[in-house]
């Protein structure tokens, strides 16, 4: 709810006038601190799409929250005694499981070994969740950041709890293609060209970081209408060549919805004036061999659905995008190259055969890999390399 | 009674005037009262009349007139004023009606007061009357009853109105008592006493707070009536204070009780210098907010919905303006405050914790006053005066915000500079005294709240109250009030941010009572009180609907809740001896939840629980769910001497409307719930005892309360509960039960150019969710600290005057931390950091302290002066200290980090400029 944030902001602000209220950043003294608390993430969405990641909490000091549980036997179980093949972890704590499509007669649950403990999640009958009708974006003028929006409905139930996740690629420029790269301490010259070797294409990849949730409780029919899932910048890199997002939507149960809802309100309301006192809800996966272990996270059974939205420049072009500052400086002879390269540590931008004479300028300028890789998705709806 | 005194003077009058002689006069628009001097010198007679006349009514005259008795009907035509006299030379003006100059016979049994002093020197000047009555008053004996009676009663009862001489407004808790044996009251909040004497003469002491002590002598024949006129007492108030607080603290019946004068409060330094109660009730001894910014106060463990605020007789059920920043009652209006805190009255209930009584000053009966101030964000105008005559006086008062001027002055980058906030409140009173026996009140009241971020988020608030009161003397022995009125409160919200979702809530509560409550003093021993209260609340709990033609949000209305609250009440205080006081009460509640109802059946013996639904039933247009029980209170006192006492009590209590909220401090978007067929009313019991010594000639009063409470069907919530727009809210509620118990002491000095007070508290509250499903139940049913669990609290509030117009006020406060819930852990969860928490309010926020101070500088005293004007400079949180108002963990773009949140994080500077006229 924004009501609560929104009006303790107001507070402050009042105060602000004549007194600054203040909010610094604080670590509270936490005695028993908890660590090593089994987390479990994912949902049986059947066919290739079942991915269970499985890690462990940290102390709330501790610099990192990667603590990934690896080696663990993770399967689905069906209430018909069927059992799937062991999860693949094709990356560390994450648990790629094959197995059917999902059967609406019947549950499921999930099964978890790991350190001679057993865990299974509550069984539950699957979910077919709708297909998104759209993604849309909007953006309201000049300087205004572009928002993207998913529309979805589901005529199979009255009321609707989503979730969803998102992947974004984009795609960077360096702002000269610079021909080749010449290392002067080896004396090496490499063309670059076209080949998949030059510094001038690259991209990037980001991944939502909260709970996207969305419910129609509220509303006359079980309709999501333009639902804001992302806000970027004007300027932002992502959207100054080619911007994809690949969004996911699960239908998510009701029980499951209050779960995440919660842990989403934990970490967005917290500390206002007037919002709720934060509170842990049980999740549904228990320890089998020792009932009384909390186990954090809820697995729900329920197919998932995606679409992909690309957005170029030219669709979301902000006149506030200035091309990059770049110094370049002419030089001939190579040895005067050479000198200014290790003097001012530009870089080759463009040479003449034998380096009789030579455009250099400054490396940030030339490689793309200072805002992104030179990994290309492998859907990249393009010839650049 | 002037009139009536006049009467006896005259009977020992010769008459000795010359009527022979024609009268020569010759005025033009002259004042009254030249010509009836000029007539007394011309002819002898006697003239009585009020003041009034003589100041207000002109004459013209011109002629030779036959006797003094033609000049002065002459004179009097067509004036409201008409005229009697005895044997044409003694002669009275009098308002409406003519005297019967002769007596009934029965004249003397009636209960007249007679002054047996010299009438000669009563009667040697006739304008300076009122000035000769005070000024003897002290010194006369005033007979009371028919000394020719046969025979003389042991003990008479004595009764009247005390009033300021110079407002005419009646004075409530002014002592009224005798040395030898040492009996005492205190006038009620219409100024009213009656006290049960030992016939013969007798020296009443009065003592009254910020009243000049003073005497009367009486001579007690039979039963009868004193009516006496106080002056105010304008440059020592504390030393007066004491007075009649010695017979409050020591002498009363009541724990647990805080009295306060609006005199009190005005120099304990507030923030932005706003004068407010709520600020100051929360100075008292074990009386406790939440945070800063918080309207709600928790009294000895009870939470904010536990305690009945009463203005004038409404409830008011959101007190704060500005979600918390300011109380929503002018300071301005308010008379006095009383905070019972242990032992409540027997004709109040309602609530677990607490009552706070705040009475509403009269207006001014004798002359038009008024006074406005002038602060950083509000401003307040206040009037009061008589209306038509002296027996009707008026008050209004309002005050605004000007606060929008703030908003805009932000950046518009922060996006609240098209926010705009305000509030008003409005206050008007009416008191009309038709004879002795009857008096009325007209109490209005309404309050509003505004506020919006942008044009897509609005909220809004008000309260408002109206009540009539009829205060009905039967005898001097049985006074009776009969009230009726209405009280409501309702908030909106509305948000457009999404034409798609966009909606307006709303919610309200009306509420109609009915009282009737009687004081019986029956005997010197016994006093008695009784009555019957009904209330009727009307709820609507929830309007979800959609706002604008885009929005799909479906209307969602939750059904209405009706209720009656009816008690019936008997109490009795029995004086045993002078020094053991008892007193009992019963009160006796029924809750009737009335229909149209659709409601949920639960698996009986089983926790209410969505899983543990059966049936829905639904109830007509008629009592659907009733509870019923009595509510007990006792205590006693024993005086060891007049310095020193012990007093114990015990009360229960039943509770039908519940908040809802998660919140830890009140929110405008709390709502309010009525006891139903699946929620149970909560019921408290509370025993205390305390100890209180006088010292130093009762200039130091200090004292030592203790006390243990228990609650049962406390309210609070489950982990994710949804509290608005739910139609089973009971499933989202949980039962629990309470405790709570501490001891406060206190050292009060009241007398001297340093008065204040310094209080110590250690209390702890706590909970407990018994039923309920196993698995969710809050910290696995253990005991857990509730969110006001403060242990340790020190409060000192004091005052140094350095000379009648300088006084500097401090005012300390130290408290331990709140109780909060911190993560014990953090995990990756899609994408990003979450928090793991344990058990609720399993930890403490750092501790709290506060120092303000402020310097005062009263008007100037030359009466003369048209205006009265008085500054007060100070300092809130002179320290600068950064307490938490919250520690909290949130998430910046998936990573999750610690704050700490001070709402007054630095010294706050204030001027305030008040102006009377």
């Amino acid at each position: 709810m924004r009501n609560s944030k929104t009006i303790y902001i107001l507070i402050i602000l009042f105060a602000v006038a004549l007194i600054p209220a203040c909010i610094e950043e604080y670590t509270p003294k936490v005695e028993d601190e908890l660590s090593d608390i089994l987390v479990v993430e994912g949902a049986i969405s059947g066919g290739e799409n079942t991915v269970i990641k499985l890690s462990r909490s940290v102390e709330l000091s501790a610099e990192s929250t990667f603590n990934p549980v690896f080696g663990a036997v993770v399967y689905v179980e069906r209430s018909d005694g069927w059992t799937s093949e062991p999860g693949n972890e094709a990356i560390i704590g994450e648990y790629h499981i094959r197995m059917g499509e999902l059967d609406t007669s019947l549950s499921y649950s999930i099964v978890i070994q790991t350190e001679g403990k057993e865990y299974r999640s509550k069984p539950a009958e699957p979910i077919i969740t709708p297909a998104i009708d759209s993604l849309s974006w909007k953006k309201k003028g000049d300087g205004e950041p572009v928002t993207i929006h998913v529309t979805t409905h589901d005529t199979n139930s009255a009321v609707g709890y989503y979730r969803w996740s998102y992947k974004e690629d984009w795609e960077i420029h360096a702002a000269y293609f610079a021909n080749g790269d010449y290392d002067f301490i080896n004396e090496v010259y490499t063309p670059y060209l076209l080949d998949g070797l030059n510094t001038y294409y690259c991209w990037n990849s980001d991944s939502s970081r909260v709970l996207l949730l969305g419910d129609t409780e509220k509303l006359s029919g079980n309709l999501i209408y333009e639902k804001k899932l992302v806000t970027i910048e004007a300027t932002h890199d992502k959207l100054s060549y080619l911007y994809s997002i690949l969004v996911k939507q699960w239908t998510v149960s009701k029980q499951a919805y209050q779960y995440l809802s919660n842990l989403q309100n934990n970490i967005d309301e917290a500390g206002s004036i007037f919002a709720p006192q934060p509170s842990e809800l049980p999740g549904n996966v228990t320890c089998v061999t020792s009932p009384e272990e909390v186990v954090i996270g809820y697995i729900d059974v329920a197919t998932v659905t995606e679409k992909r939205l690309y957005i170029t420049e030219k669709e979301a072009h902000d006149p506030a995008r200035k091309p990059e500052q770049c110094k370049t400086e002419s030089v001939e002879g190579k040895s005067n190259m050479i000198k200014l390269m290790q003097e001012e540590g530009l870089v080759l931008l463009d040479a003449a055969p034998d380096f009789f004479s030579a455009t250099l300028t400054e490396r940030r300028c030339v490689d793309c890999k200072y805002k992104g890789s030179k990994v290309k998705p492998d859907f990249w709806p393009n010839n650049h390399q | 009674m002037i009139n009536r005194l006049l009467l006896f003077l005259l009977f020992s009058f010769s008459s000795l005037v010359n009527a022979q002689e024609k009268i020569s006069l010759s005025f033009q628009g002259r004042p009254a009262a030249e010509l009836f001097t000029k007539l007394e010198a011309l002819t002898g007679c006697r003239i009585f009349c009020e003041q009034e006349v003589a100041d207000s009514l002109f004459v013209s005259l011109r002629g030779n007139y036959d006797s003094a008795d033609e000049v002065l009907q002459e004179a009097l035509t067509g004036s409201e004023w008409r005229l009697s006299s005895v044997n044409s030379s003694v002669f009275f003006i009098t308002k409406g009606q003519a005297f019967i100059t002769s007596l009934p016979d029965n004249y003397f049994q009636s209960g007249g007061t007679k002054d047996s002093t010299d009438y000669k020197t009563q009667a040697s000047s006739l304008f300076g009357m009122k000035k000769e009555i005070k000024a003897t008053s002290e010194n006369r004996v005033y007979e009371i009853g028919d000394p020719a009676v046969q025979t003389i009663p042991q003990k008479v009862k004595l009764s009247g109105i005390m009033t300021d001489f110079k407002t005419g407004e009646p004075i409530a808790g002014v002592a009224v008592y005798i040395k030898e044996p040492m009996v005492g009251v205190t006038t009620d909040a219409f100024g009213f006493y009656s006290i049960e004497l030992p016939s013969g003469r007798q020296e009443l002491e009065i003592k009254g707070i910020g009243m000049k002590d003073t005497r009367r002598q009486v001579l007690l024949y039979g039963d009868g009536k004193l009516d006496i006129e106080l002056e105010e007492q304008i440059y020592a108030l504390r030393e007066v204070t004491i007075s009649s607080e010695k017979i409050a603290r020591v002498r009363g019946l009541n724990l647990g009780v805080e009295q306060l004068k609006a005199k009190d409060i005005k120099n304990i330094p507030m923030a932005f210098g706003e004068l407010d109660i709520l600020k100051v009730v929360t100075a008292l001894p074990g009386v406790k907010s939440v945070g800063e910014v918080s309207g709600g106060f928790n009294v000895r463990g009870g939470a904010t919905d536990q305690n009945l605020i009463l203005f004038n007789d409404g409830t008011i059920y959101n007190p704060t303006h500005l979600f918390g920043i300011f109380s929503a009652i002018n300071g301005d209006v308010i008379k006095d405050m009383e905070l019972y805190k242990s032992s409540i009255p027997v004709k109040y209930g309602g609530r677990l914790s607490s009552v706070l009584d705040i009475n509403g000053k009269e207006g001014n009966k004798k002359e038009f006053k008024g006074s406005a101030s002038l602060g950083l964000l509000t401003s307040r105008v206040m009037l009061e005066g008589p209306l038509f005559s002296e027996k009707t006086s008026f008050v209004v008062a309002g005050r605004t915000t000007y606060s929008d001027w703030i908003l805009k002055k932000l950046p518009e980058k922060s996006g609240y500079s098209n926010g705009s906030a305000g509030f008003y409140d409005l206050n008007l009173s009416v008191t009309h005294t038709a004879d002795q026996y009857n008096s009325f009140y007209l109490n209005g009241y309404f309050s509003q709240d505004r506020f919006k971020f942008d044009e897509a988020e609005r909220y809004g608030y008000r309260n408002a109250n109206a009540s009539l009161k009829w205060r009905y003397l039967f005898s001097q022995r049985l006074t009776s009030m009969f009230t009726a009125g209405y009280d409501h409160y309702s908030y909106t919200t509305r948000a457009t941010d999404n034409p798609m979702e966009a909606y307006t809530l709303d919610f309200g509560i009306n509420q109609f009572f009915g009282k009737a409550d009687f004081t019986n003093y029956l005997t010197d021993e016994h006093t008695l009180e009784f009555g019957l209260n009904t209330l009727f609340y009307d709820l609507t709990p929830g309007k979800y609907l959609p706002h604008g033609d885009e929005s799909l949000v479906v209307p969602d209305i939750i059904q209405k809740e009706r209720a009656a609250e009816t008690a019936i009440y008997f109490g009795d205080r029995w004086e045993v001896n002078p020094k053991l006081s008892l007193q009992a009460g019963l009160r006796y509640v029924m809750f009737n939840a009335i229909g149209p109802k659709d409601y949920f059946l639960y698996r009986k013996g089983e926790p209410i629980d969505e899983s543990t639904r059966i049936d829905s039933a639904s109830a007509g247009k008629s009592i659907y769910k009733t509870y019923h029980g009595p509510e007990i209170r006792l205590s006693a006192r024993y005086a060891f001497s007049n310095e020193f006492s012990a007093k114990l009590g015990f009360n229960t209590l039943r509770q039908h409307i519940h908040k809802l909220s998660n919140t830890t401090v009140m929110s405008p978007t709390d709502t309010w719930k009525l006891s139903d067929a699946n929620i149970r009313p909560q019921t408290g019991m509370q025993i205390a005892g305390g100890l209180y010594r006088n010292f130093d000639g009762n200039a130091i009063e200090t004292s030592i309360e203790a006390y243990y409470k228990t609650m049962n069907d406390y309210l609070d919530y489950k982990s994710g509960a949804r509290l608005t727009m739910n139609h089973h809210i009971e499933t989202d509620v949980i039962r629990a039960k309470g405790r709570a118990y501490g001891v406060e002491l206190m050292v009060k000095k009241t007398q001297g150019k340093l008065n204040g007070w310094l209080s110590y508290t250690y209390s702890r509250t706590q909970l407990r969710q018994k039923d309920g499903l196993k698995e969710e139940r809050v910290n696995r049913g253990e005991w857990y600290a509730a969110d006001f669990d403060k242990p340790h609290d020190i409060k000192l509030v004091a005052n140094y005057k350095f000379t009648h117009r300088f006084s500097f006020s401090l005012n300390c406060d130290y408290s331990t931390g709140r109780p909060i819930t911190l993560p014990v852990s953090k995990y990756q969860y899609a994408g990003g950091e979450f928090l793991f928490y344990t058990d609720r309010n399993s930890m403490r926020i750092p501790d709290y302290f506060r120092m303000d101070a402020s310097f005062n500088i009263e008007p100037s005293h030359h009466l003369t002066l048209l205006t009265h004007s008085s500054v007060s400079i100070g300092v809130y949180n002179l320290t600068g200290r950064k307490n938490a108002y919250s520690v909290y963990y949130t998430s910046d773009n998936g990573k999750v980090k610690g704050y700490k949140l001070a709402i007054f994080g630095m010294p706050i500077p204030y001027i305030s400029y008040n102006i009377k006229f």
